[in-house]
């Protein structure tokens, strides 16, 4: 079973998103995600400054078996990238809450980007179908 | 289809069909695997592979007709590479014949070509009448190789075969199962073909020993550092054996389907590797550009797990050169590398 943390918010394409008490959003990939994907080995993380838009590709990952785009929770702009990810991508697998975080994103508007997104419960039922 | 593992994986492994079959695409990770191989040593559930007897007096001239290596001539206890050819010449794949007598042999190819052969082996059999019986290993048999450091060690302790003793690419037989010195991986090891209830023992016996077990991810990362060709991802019917540099796999001094179609032919292209020079993933279907001017597409690659590096494996024209520089397009970039004589790492 993997782990959702009930404090964080989810889009359907298992990225997960924090949001900070200064409003900036932290952005990283489920648990789920990163056992279906397994040994991620390769990350291209965004640069500081970068505009991302909900649900566009912010991000690169590849495991040994594929690439997959990292889909941005929010509309904004990226604030601080994960550079640690660069030596060792495996961070991702070992602790996709915590140290193997992507990147930071300061919101245009979370109201609005809030309505699209899952909370805990709501993923955990989304993963649950997804067997 | 299921091998006689599949109670075993449950919800310890990551599945995925591969040419028909559930078979597990890792238990931990694929890189974990790939190390417990190179440095001790990992078992791999291949019952997937198709394992065809041709048994009679003419089973050795059939196979010899069949495959571009001698097997008649061969010594009984050996396994013999080889490749079978269409007419045109072409690889319908490529295999291991395991000489169980002069009058035995067990021919062990891909999952990928199974209908294909199939119906090649009986369409070419039927002339031969009484004179051989050709049919596969029941499915309630399977196949399991322990490869790495360790893994000759580790199948002496579960007791069913020591085979110290016994050369690379030789078999020792006893009643209902063989055990071999093979492998494909670049490490030493074993292959045990046996009915399904003697390898689900020796299964738990390994990994009782501490053997790591692994999934076909990390059979495809440990192949490719070595080099070696997978069939229907590398070589199709439209290549031909010395594209792959296969000339010691080819016997011209006998008669086989397609000698005529490869024979005074230089080839136009070879199988090589590719190399690059950071840490990026290779993937099949990667444009490859020579510094001489020309342009190749990759057939299959990964991240080297020893390397650090992307490498990858493909058909490239004749003119590229080991050492020649290359850039390759990976997601938008051009990346640079080498031409890289293969396997990738040096074993023993």
């Amino acid at each position: 079973m993997s782990k959702v943390p009930a404090e964080l918010w989810y889009t359907r394409e298992h990225e997960w998103l924090r949001i900070e008490p200064s409003g900036v959003c932290v952005v990283g990939i489920t648990d789920y995600a990163q056992s279906k994907l397994g040994d991620i080995v390769v990350i291209d993380l965004p640069k500081p400054g970068d505009r991302v838009e909900q649900m566009k590709s912010a991000a690169v990952i590849e495991s040994f078996k594929a690439v997959s785009e990292i889909y941005s929770p929010v509309t904004g702009t990226v604030v601080e990238v994960n550079s640690s990810l660069k030596e060792d991508p495996g961070l991702v697998n070992r602790d996709p809450y915590g140290a193997g975080w992507i990147f930071k994103a300061k919101p245009d508007s979370i109201d609005r980007d809030r309505g699209q997104l899952l909370d805990a419960p709501d993923y955990q039922n989304f993963v649950g179908g997804q067997g | 289809m299921r091998t006689v593992l599949y109670d075993y994986y449950g919800d310890k492994a990551r599945m995925i069909d591969f040419n028909g079959w559930e078979m597990p695409v890792w238990f931990t990770s694929i890189e974990a695997e790939h190390f417990a191989v190179r440095r001790n040593s990992g078992v791999f559930d291949v019952s997937h592979m198709m394992r065809t007897r041709f048994v009679g007096d003419a089973a050795g001239e059939l196979l010899d007709k069949l495959c571009t290596a001698q097997i008649a001539k061969a010594r009984v206890g050996k396994l013999i590479y080889t490749y079978v050819l269409n007419d045109e010449g072409g690889v319908a794949d490529d295999g291991i014949v395991f000489k169980l007598s002069q009058t035995d042999y067990l021919f062990v190819t891909n999952a990928c070509t199974r209908d294909r052969l199939r119906k090649w082996f009986r369409e070419q059999s039927e002339p031969l009448g009484s004179r051989l019986e050709v049919f596969e290993e029941p499915a309630d048999r399977g196949m399991i190789a322990v490869q790495g450091p360790g893994a000759l060690e580790a199948l002496r302790s579960t007791g069913l075969a020591d085979l110290s003793t016994c050369k690379r690419f030789e078999l020792v037989t006893q009643g209902p199962w063989i055990a071999s010195r093979s492998g494909y991986t670049g490490e030493d090891g074993a292959e045990v073909i046996a009915d399904g209830e003697v390898i689900r023992g020796v299964y738990a016996k390994l990994l009782s020993l501490g053997v790591t077990p692994c999934g076909l991810g990390a059979r495809d990362t440990l192949r490719l550092e070595m080099g070696y060709p997978l069939s229907c991802v590398d070589v199709d019917e439209s290549v031909n054996p010395l594209e792959l540099g296969g000339e010691r796999h080819i016997d011209f001094s006998k008669e086989f389907i397609g000698k005529s179609a490869i024979t005074g032919n230089a080839p136009r292209r070879r199988f090589m590797g590719v190399m690059v020079d950071e840490a990026f993933v290779l993937r099949g279907g990667y444009s490859v550009h020579g510094e001489s001017g020309w342009n190749a597409k990759l057939s299959s690659g990964t991240l080297s797990p020893v390397l650090k590096r992307g490498i990858g494996l493909g058909l490239l024209p004749a003119e590229a050169k080991t050492g020649e520089g290359v850039t390759v397009d990976v997601r938008g970039s051009r990346v640079r590398g080498v031409v890289a004589s293969t396997p990738f790492i040096r074993k023993g």
